[in-house]
């Protein structure tokens, strides 16, 4: 067991990976009454093309990682979340593209719900009849979605952006791979990506670390797995340009929203990646917000408006900056952000913003840090991607703006895509 | 609880758990179409710039000088009333390079947005401008137009109908002279509760006590008991991939009363949690919706279902929901589902002292309809509730409206 503990952020946690090779990251916060435990796999909406133990290519249509959560909370001696419920606990999941994962939130007892996660998430319990009863709920999920303009533009916009990467398809999958989605690929899913080695899990709360240790391993101890299948990826051949440089759909909205969509390549390396996607932030929030003078200028000609937001994620394989806005000219929102970033390439970070910066993102950190939820999840993403929870909160301070501008120099501005909904026309 | 001056009162929720403070500052004022379009602007201007900050560049360097502090302004609906609360989060100061500079720096910066705000016709044709964006926004999203619509048309006539950002043909209409006197209204004649949640030490709290505030004698009433007509049921068309539905009824319970909790457990037995009967029959037994929730909202005592349907199975579901409401009217549910019900409700108030927001509401709550709304004795009173209170509660349930927003044009 090995315990660290954090002056700088008054943060203590154990680690310790069990003789299973799960991973367990317990955090100790006095005074509270809440605790919040996690269990992850990296297994998300991307990974519909996995070798198997073998090198065999197994091929599962799209949603199954997040049809396959939905499945997890059946059991045998009843549904899970009545069991929770029973106890007085709150118990949900989420899938995203690159994990699953599946919480509990207590103010009371933990022991029982722990045994809970642990037991429910290490086993799978489904019939054709509750896999066929599911898909109504899951197609009435995407349905709710796709009314959301907003989720609908993000969708669209990955479907214009990429040609083969799984990240055009939907979480969810759509009606038809939800229909598609058979007992023995969800099986399979399963045994392939849910063994302990794989998954992690992380605890916060006011109980002695040492005691819930021992009741994990307690729990552990009963159970035998089948050996740990070397699953990997299969990373499709992608290429650099876009499938569409112009998009548009209607919807019953009132307002034209749009995306402009820059294609980064993906960065493999975890540090590496973190450090890339600090930098860009740094370069983003100091020139597309109220930091640049020039913001207003953009608000009062309509180009933008107070909805205005941009996002840049990067994973193993793919990259992506979202600029988004509600807009009164797409052409001319397209102009100012190709014009904006073209400029930014050339003109180097101004030293005294990078340092505000680093006091505003310091000040955010330790205000994340208030949340459960937030502490679990960051911890959870970092060890996937393989970097120390406390590494990477120092990451910034790395960041110059020498660092910054190397990283704006990856971005092609000829690989991008416009999609925007505008309202119906009568 | 202290005063700080006749009107605004200073509750203090001094804990040394939390990473960060947070100030929240509520005025309070009557539910009215045009004051709240004018609050609403108020909301968007008030954090957009002041005298001393005269761009959202000077806002922004002024919060990442406050390691990221983060200020933000919303209305909410209490009943025949309305607040605006102005927030302020930033981290605790020990955290702070130099601790004292920093209170000094959190305080100055209160006062300034407070007492210097800049209301010119520039900041007002923007915020107006943002304003409209934002309800049109809302009324993009079905679901919060269909809630919307519910209630407006439920409550015809009353509070209940007038919705937190008013409506947009108010705010077209509204002036800079509207905007400077709703300022003016918030700031000398609401009555205001600030609440701080963080490690408060003495003596930032004997500053905050010396905010130059006036003094002021307005008390609204805000809860209070609906008592709407049951109305025809209304079906609306938009384009949409999805039916909507609400269900509203009159709750006939005051906040105030000792049966409020029964209420609440009755709320939370039909469709708050996953045990709940609307959860359990209409989605995992018929898998008809994905989400299907129940509200209480208690200022207005009205309970309101909503849930999202394929169009093919919308009077099945609503037959179905009725069925459930019946159910707990007769009694027809196991001990099973209250004990749980139970469980889960007092364990949400047990994790309100663990949450800066949820302590803020709680004790603004119990400000207004002056009881304690969380403590002590919360746990045994959810507890005590029996089935015949649960069941009082049910049988008070009186229906007001069916609402439907389908593309269906065969649905009547």
């Amino acid at each position: 067991m090995n315990k660290i503990t954090n002056e700088k952020y008054l943060e203590t946690y154990v680690e310790e990976t069990l003789d299973n090779g799960l991973r367990v990251v317990l955090f100790h916060r006095p005074n509270y009454d809440k605790a919040f435990f996690l269990m992850g796999t990296p297994f998300g909406a991307l990974d519909l093309e996995q070798f198997d133990d073998e090198q065999n290519r197994v091929v599962f249509p799209s949603g199954i990682a997040h049809f396959l959560e939905h499945k997890m909370f059946e059991d045998p001696k009843g549904d899970v979340m009545d069991a929770f419920s029973a106890m007085g606990v709150s118990v949900n999941a989420f899938t995203s593209y690159t994990e699953t994962c599946y919480y509990f939130s207590s103010n009371g007892t933990i022991q029982e719900p722990l045994d809970l996660l642990l037991d429910f998430v290490q086993e799978l319990h489904i019939d054709e009849a509750s896999v066929e009863k599911e898909k109504g709920i899951i197609i009435q999920e995407l349905a709710m979605y796709r009314q959301q303009s907003d989720s609908r533009l993000v969708n669209e916009t990955f479907q214009s952006l990429f040609h083969n990467h799984p990240l055009k398809h939907d979480i969810g999958g759509d009606d038809t791979t939800v229909s598609a989605t058979t007992l023995s690929q969800l099986e399979q899913c399963f045994a392939l990506n849910y063994a302990p080695a794989k998954m992690i899990l992380v605890g916060v709360s006011s109980e002695d670390p040492e005691i819930i240790l021992d009741w994990i391993k307690a729990n552990q101890s009963k159970k035998t797995f089948p050996q740990t299948p070397k699953t990997k990826r299969v990373m499709e051949h992608e290429p650099k340009n876009v499938v569409k440089r112009y998009h548009n759909f209607a919807m019953d909205v009132s307002m034209v929203k749009a995306n402009v969509a820059f294609k980064l390549d993906g960065i493999a390396d975890g540090i590496a990646r973190a450090k890339a996607e600090w930098a860009f932030r740094f370069a983003m929030d100091a020139t597309f917000s109220s930091l640049n003078p020039d913001y207003q200028n953009w608000i009062d000609a309509g180009i933008i408006n107070d909805y205005f937001s941009h996002e840049t994620e990067i994973g193993e394989d793919y990259g992506v900056i979202l600029f988004n806005s509600e807009t009164d000219d797409v052409k001319a929102f397209e102009t100012l952000m190709l014009e904006t970033l073209a400029k930014l390439q050339q003109t180097p970070l101004d030293e005294t913003i990078l340092e505000q910066l680093k006091k505003r993102y310091y000040g955010q950190s330790i205000a994340a840090l208030n949340s459960f939820e937030n502490t679990a999840i960051y911890y959870m993403r970092n060890a996937f991607a393989g970097v120390d929870f406390f590494t990477s909160l120092e990451l910034i301070d790395q960041i110059d703006t020498n660092f910054v501008s190397q990283t704006l120099e990856t971005i092609r501005l000829e690989d991008y895509s416009v999609v925007f909904v505008e309202p119906f026309h009568d | 609880m202290k005063q700080i001056t006749d009107g605004v009162n200073l509750t203090i929720l001094n804990t040394p758990k939390f990473k960060t403070m947070t100030i929240s500052l509520r005025f309070l004022r009557p539910l009215e179409t045009k004051e709240a379009s004018v609050n609403a602007l108020l909301s968007q201007t008030l954090v957009d710039r002041t005298k001393k900050y005269p761009s959202k560049q000077a806002i922004a360097n002024v919060l990442d000088a406050l390691y990221g502090a983060s200020f933000s302004s919303n209305i909410s609906g209490v009943g025949h009333a309305q607040f605006l609360e102005l927030k302020f989060k930033f981290i605790n100061p020990r955290f702070a390079f130099d601790p004292q500079a920093f209170q000094t720096e959190i305080l100055d910066f209160i006062q300034e947005v407070v007492f210097s705000p800049l209301l010119t016709q520039e900041v007002f044709d923007e915020g107006k401008k943002v304003l409209q964006s934002k309800i049109k926004r809302m009324l993009d999203d079905p679901s919060s137009y269909a809630s919307n619509q519910s209630l407006k048309l439920a409550g015809e006539g009353t509070s209940l109908a007038i919705s937190n950002y008013g409506d947009l043909e108010t705010v077209n209409a509204l002036t800079l002279q509207d905007l400077v006197e709703g300022y003016d209204r918030l700031v000398s004649t609401a009555a205001i509760e600030m609440i701080v949640v963080g490690a408060c030490d003495a003596a930032f709290e004997e500053q905050l006590l010396k905010l130059p505030f006036s003094a002021r004698s307005e008390r609204i009433a805000s809860h209070y008991v609906s008592n709407n007509q049951t109305k025809e049921k209304v079906v609306e068309r938009k384009e949409i991939p999805q039916t909507v539905i609400n269900l509203i009824f009159n709750a006939n319970v005051s906040i105030q009363s000792d049966d409020y909790m029964s209420a609440r457990i009755m709320n939370a037995m039909l469709g708050v949690f996953p045990t709940s009967l609307l959860f359990q029959e209409v989605r995992e037994k018929q898998s008809l919706c994905y989400s299907i929730h129940s509200a209480l909202i208690g200022f207005d005592s009205i309970l309101q279902i909503s849930t999202g349907v394929d169009d093919a199975n919308i009077q099945k579901t609503i037959d179905l929901i009725q069925v459930q409401v019946e159910r707990l009217k007769t009694g027809d549910f196991s001990d099973e589902l209250v004990t749980t019900t139970k469980l889960m409700l007092a364990n949400t108030f047990k994790g309100i002292n663990d949450d800066a927001n949820s302590m803020i509401n709680i004790a603004y709550q119990s400000a207004l309809i002056g009881r304690s709304v969380y403590d002590e004795t919360t746990w045994d009173s959810i507890m005590n509730t029996s089935k015949e209170d649960i069941v009082r509660c049910a049988q008070n349930l009186e229906p007001v409206l069916v609402y439907v927003l389908t593309k269906d044009e065969s649905y009547e």
